[in-house]
């Protein structure tokens, strides 16, 4: 459930981050110990979750290792200017710092990698109760929906309803502000529930709406 | 306010038409607990009384849940890989720079 209350301002976080690529004197000195113990603190319980955003933005196991690997040696590096205060959401900015300079480095593969086609598929029976064979349809179907939403809007149903993360939290990895995100995932639900409709899921939904800069934003 | 059913005798809510339109507006915001608690509590109270916004709402709760299910877990090769190379950068032995 996202909880709007827990994460510090954008600005702020940005700031921190900024100091990332100041020169390492200007960090205030730590002994290797305490820098390995801050690490083992802060850093090392996030690492599941790094790489599952990782996954949602990469789209490709192999480039969200990397992307995390990088993520680690930053935030070891900045360990030294960072106040200790909201690890996760410091380290989903350091993590979209470290993908922007993925990509600028080499261009990504723009496919995804067959191994998705599995992480994405239905899951297995085997950690299934009995399950109905209408929400088994259902559950395909909301799959294959959100596969064909544009990448914006995709992200951050990836992202806060399949990852939880807060709103802020996918503000500080996408780099946009938490109205975005909002506005993204409200619009990438309706769109949802609106390809439901034909399959026979739900009545047609009420009219709502009409349509923000931010729709063709993310179609682009 | 947009006239989201046009003819009272037929609408379940038909003394709260406004309400209706307006209620549906916060579906999500419900979906999320997303703004002040107390009103949060008046959409929630229609959307759950009222029989079409009921099911308006029940769908999204549907597809969120349905989402939520589809959170992979980090394959266990993977984080002892990323484990060891935590260890790697703390023993100094990973290049830091
Ligand atoms: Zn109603």
């Amino acid at each position: 459930m996202p909880v709007l209350t827990e994460a510090p301002p954008t600005d702020l976080v940005d700031d921190l981050v900024v100091d990332l690529d100041a020169p390492a004197a200007a960090a205030p000195e730590l002994t290797d110990a305490e820098r390995a113990r801050l690490f083992e603190e802060l850093v090392v319980p996030e690492t599941d979750v790094l790489w599952r955003v990782a996954l949602s933005i990469t789209r490709n196991r192999a480039d969200a290792e990397d992307v995390v690997q990088e993520t680690l040696l930053r935030a070891f590096r900045s360990l030294g200017t960072f106040d200790g205060r909201y690890p996760r959401a410091w380290l989903l900015t350091i993590l979209r710092n470290a993908e922007r300079n993925r990509h600028r480095r080499r261009r990504p593969e723009l496919l995804s990698d067959p191994e998705m086609a599995e992480d994405l598929g239905p899951r297995t029976e085997s950690d299934e109760v009995e399950v109905s064979a209408e929400q088994h349809e259902f559950t395909d179907f909301v799959a294959q929906a959100v596969e064909q939403l544009p990448d914006g809007f995709r992200e951050v149903v990836e992202l806060v309803d399949i990852n939880g993360l807060s709103y802020q939290e996918a503000a500080d990895v996408l780099g946009v502000p938490i109205g975005t995100v909002m506005s993204r995932l409200h619009r990438a639900r309706r769109r949802l529930r609106e390809a439901l409709v034909p399959a026979g899921f739900g009545p047609a939904a009420p009219a709502e709406l009409p349509a923000t800069a931010d729709d063709t934003e993310v179609e682009g | 306010m947009s006239e989201l059913t046009p003819d009272p005798t037929a609408d379940p809510c038909a003394n709260a038409h406004v309400d209706c339109a307006e209620a549906l507006r916060h579906v999500q915001d419900v979906l999320d607990r997303n703004g002040d608690v107390e009103v949060l509590v008046q959409w929630t109270t229609h959307l759950r009384e009222c029989p079409p916004c009921g099911e308006e709402l029940e769908i999204y709760e549907r597809i969120t849940a349905v989402l939520r299910e589809r959170q992979c877990c980090c394959p266990d090769d993977v984080s002892a890989r990323l484990a060891e190379f935590g260890r790697r950068i703390c023993t100094g032995d990973e290049p830091v720079s």
